[in-house]
């Protein structure tokens, strides 16, 4: 079971995204035939439905806007601090640091990533990867939003005997903006929060906490 | 507590499972909201 322990964090948030997408899949299903049955139209089957852009639009609006917050947090962390949030590094360590801290090039150590050893774009890319990476995520899946979200425009569109309108159209629609922006609000306002609170909340036993007799000032505890 | 020593080593299989897995859903994921819109379904 040490396998199982070992990875119990990632486990247990897989499981619980599994859940929720699946919650989500029938609740819009069953929200979906509400609202076809009050246009007098005939109710969608279940396969229907989560192969449908409607299902897509919802689940995409808000992968894009977790990456962002994600992405953007990771970036901001390099550049700007917080004094007292464990989240933020010390007040004067903004910036990448040096290669010695950063254990790369001629500074890594023999068990270190052989990206981290090599030099130039190798060393670049993998320096970079995790901005990357949640970076590309949040892109694709807001990609995903707009496209879905314009065949579900058009879908009403047709129902009320209004023309389609092309993707470029649909990236300045009111609708597509609402989409977005009601989720980015909410991931900014909880990330700033994570920020500010921990300065002087504390949870015994986790990671996101300073430890409970931290002084309110002390900012990260991790990179003494 | 972990033990610190075991931390310091190369990641285990069970590591590179978790890794790759959280990859292949994402990569599945975002294919499949891309592609599936551009059906016009």
């Amino acid at each position: 079971m040490r396998p199982i322990r070992d990875n119990a964090l990632s486990l247990a948030f897989g499981a619980l995204f599994v859940l929720a997408l699946a919650g989500q899949s029938i609740a819009g299903w069953f929200d979906n035939n509400e609202q076809l049955a009050e246009h007098g139209q005939p109710a969608e089957s279940f396969g229907a439905f989560v192969t449908s852009s409607e299902f897509i639009v919802d689940v995409a609006e808000n992968w894009q806007s977790e990456f962002l917050q994600f992405f953007l947090f990771i970036a901001a962390t390099i550049w700007l601090v917080q004094r007292g949030s464990p989240e933020s590094k010390k007040p004067g360590d903004e910036g990448l640091g040096s290669d010695e801290e950063q254990l790369v090039g001629a500074h890594a150590h023999s068990d270190s990533p052989s990206w981290a050893k090599a030099r130039g774009i190798r060393q670049m890319i993998f320096s970079n990867s995790l901005l990357l990476v949640m970076g590309a995520v949040f892109a694709l899946s807001w990609l995903a939003q707009s496209l879905a979200g314009t065949v579900v425009m058009n879908a009403e569109n047709a129902d009320h005997g209004m023309p389609p309108i092309t993707w470029l159209e649909y990236l300045v629609s009111p609708d597509f903006w609402n989409r977005t922006l009601q989720n980015w609000q909410s991931e900014f306002l909880a990330v700033g929060s994570m920020i500010a609170l921990s300065i002087f909340l504390r949870q015994r036993g986790s990671s996101e906490s300073k430890p409970v007799g931290a002084p309110h000032r002390e900012t990260a505890t991790a990179s003494e | 507590m972990a033990d610190a020593s075991d931390e310091d080593g190369v990641p285990s299989r069970a590591e590179d499972v978790v890794f790759w897995s959280w990859i292949g859903v994402l990569a599945v994921g975002l294919a499949y909201m891309i592609i599936l819109p551009l059906t016009g379904r």
